[in-house]
């Protein structure tokens, strides 16, 4: 079991964490740094995963561009709010115990699971 | 007795009613069963068979006292009156094992697809298995997810790290 000390410490992480990438990359833009590492299944097939984009995504979505944050990951900057709150039920689960077994039933899963599916299919 | 009579009696002080009430269970000794009734006619020795025990008590422990207004008196704990998910019906206090779903699924959408699914399918047997009562495959589960992260994270670290000359040499030969 995690102790209440070592939740706040995990949270402190998570929120470092965060800001971190954050900071790297509203600075750092992904279409100019050649270190930022691409995609491995684009590298290797050529062909786009659900992920590709995410990095200048998140690069223009710091900027504000929202338009062009769409254009290089849609299905992810949807998503960007539903992450969020699942994160944030993974340390409040006790709070909220029904928000988060319904984010944690099979039916959710599913339905997850299909979209990432839907999603990769469409852009393929 | 007619309303009049009723109407003229005293009324009854609080913590009267209380005691006045019928108790919810007439113990075994007051009520004979029907077997104990055939037996007393037949002039044999018959020891009833013992009360269903309940699940969540242990056999050992003495009954779990009562309080004689708990019917009431709303519980003042709003968690009382629904049953908690995340709480096992056999085994209440016992908290469910983590599941890791969420980080199944970013590390399947920005790194690794393969070890990412697999992760979020132990992920669903987690609660799956917990809901079902399989406590030690609730856990082993939740273990197999925590381990396909880790194997996320490390693929995907060890891919940053080669990905630079990776490239540069995959350019160079094609």
């Amino acid at each position: 079991m995690i102790g209440n000390r070592n939740k706040g410490i995990l949270i402190a992480l998570t929120i470092i964490v965060v800001a971190a990438i954050g900071m790297l990359y509203y600075f750092i833009d992904p279409n100019l740094n050649i270190f930022l590492p691409k995609c491995m299944f684009r590298t290797l097939t050529g062909h786009n995963c659900p992920g590709c984009g995410s990095q200048r995504m998140l690069h223009a979505l710091l900027h504000g561009d929202f338009a062009a944050a769409w254009g290089y990951n849609a299905f992810l900057l949807i998503m960007l709010p539903v992450i969020v709150v699942m994160i944030y039920l993974e340390f409040r689960a006790e709070r909220f115990p029904r928000l988060y077994s319904a984010f944690h039933s099979l039916a959710a899963v599913i339905i997850l699971l299909s979209a990432i599916l839907i999603w990769w299919i469409i852009r393929f | 007795m007619d309303n009049k009579e009723i109407n003229n009696l005293p009324p009854i002080p609080e913590e009267q009613r209380d005691q006045k009430l019928p108790p919810p269970v007439p113990s075994p000794a007051e009520t004979p069963t029907p077997d104990q009734e055939w037996a007393d006619a037949l002039h044999i020795n018959f020891t009833p068979p013992p009360p269903p025990v309940d699940d969540a008590s242990t056999p050992g422990l003495p009954p779990i006292p009562q309080p004689t207004n708990a019917h009431r008196t709303p519980s003042p704990y709003p968690g009382d009156s629904a049953p908690n998910p995340l709480r096992a019906p056999q085994l209440s206090g016992a908290q469910m094992p983590k599941s890791y779903l969420v980080w199944g699924i970013i590390a399947t959408i920005l790194c690794c697809m393969i070890p990412g699914v697999v992760a979020i399918i132990y992920s669903t047997q987690v609660g799956q298995k917990w809901r079902a009562g399989d406590v030690a495959g609730a856990e082993k589960a939740s273990e197999r997810a925590q381990i396909w992260i880790i194997i996320s994270i490390v693929t995907g670290i060890i891919w940053s790290a080669i990905y630079l000359p990776f490239t540069m040499i995959a350019e160079s030969l094609f």
